[in-house]
This record gives structure tokens, C-alpha cells and sequence, in this order.
């Protein structure tokens, strides 16, 4: 009988694999049975990032063959980890990736799976809330059967870390598994369209950039927060910079904790885009601009000013 | 009877044989459309051909008309003459003459006419070859085709003056006697030596006739045997309605159109009409702005595609088509090119409908197969889960009137007019001005008025362009329901897609109501004397006129007449009234990318700035959207793009005096 958490990577672990131990850790606690975790990647080095979350062991199965996440492998693997440990409650992350592996493990071994959620805790079995009509009503679902399995949506458990110990690291070799799918060639996305909806932060760009050349003051920001850069509609018709980083009711829609929107007068059609973001600042030379309307900072000036002094702050504070 | 005689009857026979075989094999494509070709009203639909058929009203709207007009009207009378020509080549010394003064006055006719055909044929000629308008461009053939016809005609009125020349018929000829007289005078040896044989020119004259007429119903000149009924069997449809789909019928397997037979037969004689004249090519914004759509094409594709596989599905309706509608006779990128502004509609002399073979194939896409574009999609859910399509939570649709004095309908339903607010004049914060200012504009005018707020929802206009019908008609049903609930009996709303909508779809869903544009309501207002404007001296205003109020909604004057009052007489763009060309936001555009060719709202913004114009004024909240943010990629910031309603606002008199 143990908890066991589905560690998402792509080279190494992904922030969704800390929040899926986070809110693991406390149904562990809850039901007071040990926390396992499952890493499956190219190469395992140590297990010191997974200190602070109460886990027990990580089962690491290291192998070059599994440096991508394939149905062949991955889902056996995890499937047979589970029966084997008797895992109660399995937690797994709801990205693209997570969403097919979560789905095809609980279908492996016949669970109840609850996808996509923003949360999930023990209370008389497994409570997981779970958005559905598009957001527009938060169900509270209960599992009363074990094993259970949710998955959570990303960016939205904090991670918390308590002074816990390194888990205990079982390497084990890849099962002898028939596999169907060679994964030839992983073509990537073009740098900042996937970044975009994942950032933490984001600092977009709009007509007020001026012109192509205005976008390394932004770019600048941008490596000062570690943060993703947006653009307006306007920026990108004007072909300044790639559709890819567009943000907006035709574009990307991203609701970071942080949105900084320089030179942007916050059109309705980009609010559409950013509008969820927590925080919301504003630099633009309009005071009338409709982005202050939104915005929980606003400062009235121009971006070329404004944004090298905050970037400057910014690098000052963080050293 | 000579042999000559024989041949020809023989020839006559052949030619006839293989035209009607031809035509009648066309009139069966055309039967395997849907429904019924409509004959209700008669007297209407005999006057629709004769007044935009025999009197070429439509044709002449363009200088080019004129040349065809006189082709058209030539070919009427020319044609007195070729039959007496034929029934003589069957039957020697056959002639008209018993008809004494009518014979007379058609030769007279025919002498006048000939010259009028043959000059309008030169200039033909000359614009299909040397300056070649763009809207006639189009594949080798279908240039090759319009010569062929031309020199042919040419030929057979050239055949038709030497015969004149050689022997005349009574009537007054002036053109036949003068190149007569001429060639005695100028030309040694007579007219015969350069003419030849009287009767060998009755036998090209034959000849020609009858190779016309076997090459017609093959050719683009099959519109003389199409056209007519085309005007004939008109729809008698609401511009701005697309009718509503019976979504209820569960034995139905297919919405929408999925092959070309789902077409209606009135759709498909449609195709078979067209004349390849590119007037609605010309008209086009997706055309003009370098998409890969242009409506003459998107119709000339159906033809062929019907001309190709009509024959296996008259054989067998179940026949699989070789070629699929969607993909391969119309693709995606023409498909979803198109804004709905219905300028192809407007301007077609013989009435197709090239837009609406558009919707059709959308709502299959959007019903049957869940292909639509991503931005599109997300426009739609939204409507779905918030009913507006930006997402926007429904319980603050109501708040842009907090602290105006604003009431809903649910604190007091006995207001005489809704002010049904629409999705852009509820969240758009540029738009919300617009709902303001009007607000301001009825207060000020005392009308009693009240809007819906949070019960309000989007009319699903774009749903309905975009193809999915199942929302439209969701949303339709919902508003329909919240206002007869109230009992209300008129509406003014400031966006001329909500007034579209309420106005002609409303009415399949049990809401019947009297609507005005805010535009019809302001002029109302200052006609009645119940709005007292003192004109500011603003610059020049341009008015830029949008889709779904003028060419939909024939609504034109009331948005002019009121910034004349409200300032001065607008300004108009060069493209104006009925051929406005659109913002680029209609049907459904508004909410997708548009990564094809050049920018529509910048090539219109571009128009209106060089009107001169400091003020450019529109009367829709996507032709606001979009012609601003043309005059800012224009770097024309400075000129403000605003609504009728805040122009009449700022000349209202101050509010305590």
C-alpha cells in the first residue's frame, strides 16, 4: 500500500512533477501510507531535487530507449510499478504527455482516473475538484473506490517543500517490453510559442515597441524575470515578430502570474488572451489606455524608459 | 429542292439535335440539386426577366454594359433575319416581305443595329485583348472561348452587309447603301468582285449560324440559354437572412453542403448562369487583398465540377463524385476567405449568389466535421460558455451602464424601446463609449428605453456565418425567449450584426419586432425635433459604410443624414453606398487570422485616409475595430475613428443649459 507520483521529464523533471509531490505528499500524509515516485527518462542522476516532498523511493529506470515518452514503454512500466507496490492513489500531471499516460495507465490497470484537475486531497477516498463547462463550474469529485488516479493541471498547486530527506533511489533496468514505435525525430517548436502558455511570467510587446529593433529592451526584461515574451495582434500584423509569440483572442491565450504589457493599449481582443493572468502590470505612454483599466500596476511613460530601469531594479535585486 | 437545300435542312436538323440534347442535359444537372426551382408570383418573376433580362438593368451598371446591352438587344433583331436566311437556304425565294411595313422596319432595324453590334463587338474585342481588365482574367480556354464567340458574331454581321451590299431589301438602310455606294464609287469592278457570290455568303452566313449554335451551350455563351430562367426563378430571399436549418429532423444524416447535389436547384441553375464577366471578382475584398478566393472562380468551379460529374450521378444519384467539394473544388483557404460582405451578391447582372455557395460548405465543415480554424473555435466556445466571444463573465454584461440611470427590463419592463446592447457595446471598453454615448442620446431625447444586461446574450451572427448553426440557433432561441418574456415590441441596437440578425433571422425563432439602428433611431430623433443638435465645427468626416447595414439592410442615408446633422455632410470614400468595400471583419473574420495576402482593414483604412478626411466615422463595432487599428499600422493614428452616436453626442447641448 503506498502513494505513487507519475514524474514527468523531458530532459530533466518538469515544474508540473513538483506540484504532482506536492499535493501527493499530503495524501500521503492523509492516508498515512508510504510515497513512492516513478521516474523514466535517458539517465537518472541523483535524487536530490526530489528532498522536501516525504518521498520514500524513487523507482528510476534509466535507459537511452526511454529518453521519450512513448505508450510502448512508459505506460507498462508505470502500470506494472503500481500493481507491484499496490499503490493506492497514483498522481500524474495533466499536460498533453501526462494527459495520454495518466488516461492509458488507469485504463492498463481498470482505476477510476480524474483528469485535469486543479487540486486533490484524501477525505473518505480520493477529492479532486475538476473544472468542467469550459471553467464555468468547479466539480468536487470523489473516488470511493481504490486504486484512484488523478491528474493535476499545471501551474496551479503551489510547490511546498518541507525539510524532508532525499528519497532512497531504486535504479531499475528497462523491462524486456515489445515495442511498436520508433520515435525517429522529435521536431521542436519554434522558440517561444511553447514557452509562452507555460511561463511563470510573461512580457509582452505592442505597437509601442515601434518597430522590430525595439524588442531587446523587452528581451532584456524578459532574461532579468526569466520570463516568456508576448506580443499584441498589432505587433505581429506589422510583422515585427513571429506569429508564435502572439497573445490574444487569435493567439496564444496564457494566464502567467505575472503579466507585464508594455506599449500595449489592451484591445479587448488581447485582453481575451491574458486576461487570468494574477497580476497584471502596464507601462504605456496613454493614461487613457485601456490596459490600465485591467491592470493591477499601471505606469504611465514611455517603454524605452520605463522597462531598462526595471530591468536594472530587477538585476540588482536578484543579486 | 436542290441538294444545297438538302444539306442545309439536314444541318439545321444536326445543329438543333445537338444544342438541345446539350441544354437538356444541363436543365437535368440542375435537377439534381434540392427542392424545388420556385414559380410562385409569376407576374413578379416575368417582370424580374424583363426588366433585368430584355431591359439589362443590372448589366447596365458598368460602362462595359452598354457594349453588352447592344450585343444583347442586336442579337434580338439580327436574329429576325438569320431565321428568314435559313428558311431561304431550305426553301428558295423564301422571304419575310408578307409582313409589308413590320418587314420594312425590321431591315431598317437590322442596318442600324449591325453597325451598333459590330462597333460594340471592336470594343469588346479591344478590352478582352489589349487592356484586359483584370475581372476578365481567367484559365487559357476561357479567353480562347470569348474570342471564338466574338469572331463569330463578327463574322456573321460582316456576312450579313455584304448580302445587303449585293441585294438590297426595302427599308431604310443608310449603312448597307453608303458602303455600297462606296465600293461603286472607290473599288473598280463592283461590289461583287471583293464580296463573292451572293450565294456563297449565305452559305457562310448559314454556316456560322448554326456552328453558333451547337458551340453555345459548350461555351461560356451558354448564359443566353441560362440567364433568362435565371432571373426567372429567382429566390425570393432575405438578403440577411441564412435560413435556418431543421436540426430537429432526426432522420436527417447531413447538414449543410457536403457534395455539390446538396446545393438547391436553384444554386445550381446559378452556376450554369454564370457569364464569367468577373463583376463580382472586382468587388471581392478577399480578391482585391490577395486571398486565394475570388467568387467567379469559386462559381466557375462549381459549373465544371457539375458539368463533370453530372453525368455519373444522373446515371446513378449514389455515385461517389471523383472529385470532393470541399478540398478539391473549393479549399479551406478559399472557404474561410470570405467575409460575408455580399458584394459579390450585389453586383452580379444576373442575380447568382456566389456567397452563399460559401455558407453552405461552412456549415458542413463546422456540423459534419468539426473543421474549422483554431482562432474561430475558440470564438465559438466562448459564445458557447459565456455568450459573448471574448469569454467574459455574463454577469457583468449589464455593468458598462452602471451609474448611467440605466434600467433592465427586469426592474422595468414598460419601456418603449430595448436597447439591445450587443456583445462589443457590453465588454468592448472602445465600444462601451459608443453604448454610453447613446445612452446620453436618448436621455437627452427623453425616449423611454431599457436594456436586457445580464440576460442578454450574443445573437450569434458569427456563429451562424462561421458555420454552426447548432449555437446560432441556441443563442437566437435564448434572446427570443428573454425578450418576448417582456413583451417587447421594438429594438435599437448599435451594431448593425445584432440589428441583422434580429431583424431578418429573429423572425424563425417567433421574435417579431420593429428594429432600428441607433442611426435610423438618431435621425428619427432629429427629424421629430426631439433632439436639438448645435453642429461643432469638427473637421471632415468620412463614413465608411458597413456590410451588414447597407448592402444587407439597405441602410445608407440615416447614418449620413445624421452627421450632417450632427456636423456636416460626410465625405465619401471612393468606394461607397452599395460597392463599399468591406472592413474585413464580417462573417466570422473578426475572430480568425488573416495570414494570407494583405491586411482588408488596412487597404480600406488606407482608402479612407486619403479622403483627406479628419475623422473617420463608422456605424459598426468591428468596422470600428478594424479601421482603427488600419490608420495605426498606417502610422494615421491621428485620425480618430468614431461612431455616429458620440459624434452626435458632442453636439448635444452642454447638460445644464
Amino acid at each position: 500500500m503506498s502513494i505513487l507520483v507519475l514524474l514527468e521529464q523531458r530532459g530533466g523533471l518538469k515544474a508540473c512533477a513538483f506540484e504532482a509531490l506536492t499535493a501527493a505528499s499530503e495524501i500521503a500524509r492523509a492516508v498515512n501510507q508510504p510515497l513512492n515516485a516513478v521516474f523514466i527518462g535517458s539517465a537518472f542522476d541523483n535524487a536530490d531535487n526530489l528532498a522536501g516532498f516525504g518521498v520514500s523511493k524513487v523507482f528510476a529506470y534509466a535507459d537511452a530507449r526511454l529518453e521519450r515518452y512513448s505508450s510502448d514503454t512508459y505506460v507498462p512500466i508505470a502500470a506494472d510499478l503500481a500493481r507491484e507496490l499496490g499503490a493506492t492513489v497514483i498522481v500524474g500531471s495533466a499536460t498533453a504527455l501526462g494527459k495520454e499516460w495518466c488516461a492509458s495507465v488507469a485504463g492498463r490497470l481498470d482505476v477510476e482516473l480524474v483528469q485535469d484537475c486543479l487540486g486533490a486531497r484524501w477525505e473518505n477516498g480520493l477529492r479532486a475538484q475538476k473544472p468542467v463547462y469550459a471553467g464555468k463550474v468547479l466539480s468536487d469529485v470523489l473516488v470511493n473506490s481504490t486504486p484512484a488516479m488523478v491528474s493535476l493541471r499545471p501551474n496551479v498547486v503551489p510547490v511546498n517543500k518541507d525539510n524532508s530527506p532525499a528519497p532512497e533511489v531504486v535504479r531499475r533496468s528497462m523491462p524486456d517490453l515489445p515495442i511498436r514505435i520508433i520515435l525517429k525525430e522529435a521536431v521542436e517548436a519554434p522558440p517561444g510559442a511553447a514557452e509562452l502558455t507555460e511561463a511563470k511570467i510573461v512580457v509582452s510587446g505592442g505597437r509601442g515597441v515601434g518597430g522590430p529593433e525595439g524588442w531587446p529592451v523587452l528581451q532584456g526584461l524578459c532574461d532579468a524575470l526569466g520570463a516568456a515574451l508576448g506580443a499584441s495582434r498589432a505587433a505581429v500584423d506589422a510583422g515585427w515578430i513571429d506569429h508564435a509569440h502572439q497573445v490574444g483572442q487569435t493567439g496564444k491565450v496564457v494566464s502567467p502570474d505575472l503579466y507585464i504589457a508594455c506599449g500595449i493599449s489592451g484591445a479587448i481582443q488581447h485582453q481575451a488572451g491574458m486576461r487570468t493572468a494574477k497580476i497584471v502590470a502596464a507601462v504605456n505612454k496613454d493614461p487613457q489606455a485601456n490596459i490600465f483599466k485591467i491592470a493591477d500596476y499601471g505606469i504611465v511613460g514611455d517603454l524605452f524608459e520605463i522597462v531598462p530601469l526595471l530591468t536594472e531594479e530587477i538585476r540588482k535585486a536578484k543579486s | 429542292m436542290t441538294i444545297g437545300n438538302g444539306v442545309l435542312l439536314i444541318l439545321i436538323i444536326a445543329a438543333h439535335a445537338i444544342f438541345f440534347r446539350r441544354v437538356i442535359q444541363i436543365f437535368r444537372f440542375v435537377r439534381l440539386g434540392q427542392g424545388a426551382l420556385p414559380v410562385d408570383r409569376r407576374m413578379r418573376r416575368i417582370r424580374n426577366v424583363l426588366v433585368k433580362g430584355f431591359g439589362q438593368r443590372l448589366v447596365l451598371r458598368t460602362p462595359a454594359g452598354l457594349g453588352h446591352a447592344a450585343i444583347f438587344w442586336g442579337f434580338f433583331v439580327l436574329t429576325y433575319g438569320t431565321l428568314e436566311g435559313l428558311i431561304a437556304g431550305v426553301i428558295p425565294g423564301f422571304s419575310f416581305a408578307w409582313m409589308g411595313p413590320f418587314y420594312w422596319f425590321m431591315n431598317t432595324c437590322q442596318d442600324i443595329f449591325g453597325i451598333v453590334v459590330l462597333i460594340a463587338l471592336t470594343v469588346s474585342l479591344f478590352r478582352r485583348v489589349v487592356l484586359r481588365p483584370k475581372r476578365l482574367e481567367g484559365a487559357f480556354w476561357h479567353t480562347v472561348d470569348a474570342l471564338v464567340i466574338l469572331l463569330l458574331i463578327a463574322v456573321l454581321i460582316k456576312a450579313f452587309y455584304a448580302m445587303r451590299i449585293l441585294h438590297p431589301k426595302p427599308g431604310f438602310t443608310p449603312v448597307a447603301d453608303v458602303a455600297r455606294a462606296v465600293m461603286i464609287g472607290v473599288l473598280p469592278g463592283g461590289p461583287e468582285k471583293y464580296l463573292g457570290s451572293y450565294a456563297a455568303l449565305e452559305w457562310v452566313h448559314n454556316l456560322v449560324v448554326l456552328a453558333f449554335l451547337v458551340y453555345i451551350p459548350y461555351s461560356k455563351h451558354l448564359h443566353i440559354v441560362t440567364a433568362l430562367p435565371n432571373l426567372f426563378f429567382r429566390e425570393d430571399y432575405i438578403p440577411g437572412r441564412i435560413e435556418k436549418l431543421n436540426l430537429e429532423d432526426e432522420t436527417a444524416e447531413r447538414f449543410g453542403v457536403i457534395q455539390v447535389t446538396d446545393y438547391s436547384r436553384k444554386a445550381l441553375l446559378d452556376v450554369a448562369a454564370c457569364t464569367e464577366c468577373g463583376r463580382c471578382q472586382e468587388a471581392c475584398p478577399a480578391y482585391e487583398t490577395g486571398k486565394p478566393l475570388t467568387p467567379k472562380e469559386v462559381v466557375l468551379g462549381l459549373k465544371d465540377h457539375l458539368f463533370e460529374e453530372g453525368p455519373a450521378l444522373l446515371a446513378n444519384r449514389e455515385a461517389e463524385p471523383r472529385r470532393t467539394l470541399f478540398g478539391e473544388v473549393i479549399t479551406g483557404d478559399v472557404l474561410w476567405a470570405c467575409t460575408t460582405c455580399r458584394a459579390c451578391e450585389e453586383v452580379c447582372p444576373v442575380e447568382i449568389r456566389p456567397m452563399s455557395k460559401l455558407t453552405g460548405v461552412r456549415q458542413a465543415r463546422v456540423l459534419m466535421e468539426g473543421d474549422l480554424p483554431e482562432p474561430a473555435q475558440l470564438a465559438l466556445r466562448n459564445i458557447e460558455t459565456q455568450s459573448n466571444p471574448w469569454n467574459l463573465p455574463q454577469e457583468t454584461r449589464g455593468d458598462w451602464a452602471n451609474g448611467l440611470g440605466v434600467k433592465t427590463l427586469a426592474e422595468d419592463a414598460n419601456a418603449e424601446y430595448l436597447f439591445f446592447v450587443g456583445c462589443a457595446g457590453s465588454y468592448d471598453q472602445r465600444y462601451v463609449k459608443v453604448s454610453q454615448a447613446l445612452v446620453r442620446i436618448l436621455q437627452t431625447a427623453g425616449v423611454s428605453f431599457g436594456i436586457l444586461g445580464a440576460e442578454e446574450c450574443c445573437t450569434g451572427d458569427s456563429a451562424k456565418r462561421i458555420g454552426n448553426e447548432y449555437l446560432a440557433q441556441m443563442m437566437a432561441q435564448q434572446n427570443v425567449d428573454t425578450i418576448n418574456g417582456y413583451g417587447v415590441k421594438k429594438i435599437v441596437t448599435a451594431c448593425p450584426h445584432c440589428y441583422n440578425t434580429i431583424k431578418n433571422e429573429f423572425p424563425q425563432y417567433g421574435g417579431q419586432y420593429e428594429v432600428l439602428h441607433h442611426s435610423e433611431l438618431i435621425r428619427n430623433l432629429i427629424q421629430e425635433g426631439r433632439l436639438r443638435l448645435s453642429p461643432t465645427a469638427s473637421g471632415r468626416i468620412a463614413y465608411h459604410d458597413s456590410c451588414y447595414l447597407g448592402r444587407y439592410n439597405n441602410v445608407y442615408e440615416a447614418p449620413r443624414e445624421v452627421i450632417a446633422a450632427a456636423a456636416q455632410p460626410p465625405a465619401e470614400l471612393s468606394r461607397h453606398h452599395a460597392l463599399s468595400f468591406c472592413c474585413g471583419a464580417g462573417g466570422g473574420r473578426m475572430w480568425m487570422e488573416e495570414t494570407l495576402g494583405t491586411p482588408v482593414n488596412v487597404n480600406r483604412a488606407r482608402e479612407a485616409a486619403s479622403t483627406g478626411a479628419e475623422v473617420v466615422a463608422t456605424a459598426c463595432p468591428f468596422c470600428m475595430t478594424m479601421l482603427s487599428d488600419g490608420l495605426k499600422s498606417l502610422d494615421e493614428a491621428a485620425i480618430p475613428v468614431k461612431d455616429i452616436a458620440e459624434i452626435v453626442m458632442e453636439a448635444l447641448p452642454p447638460v445644464n443649459g
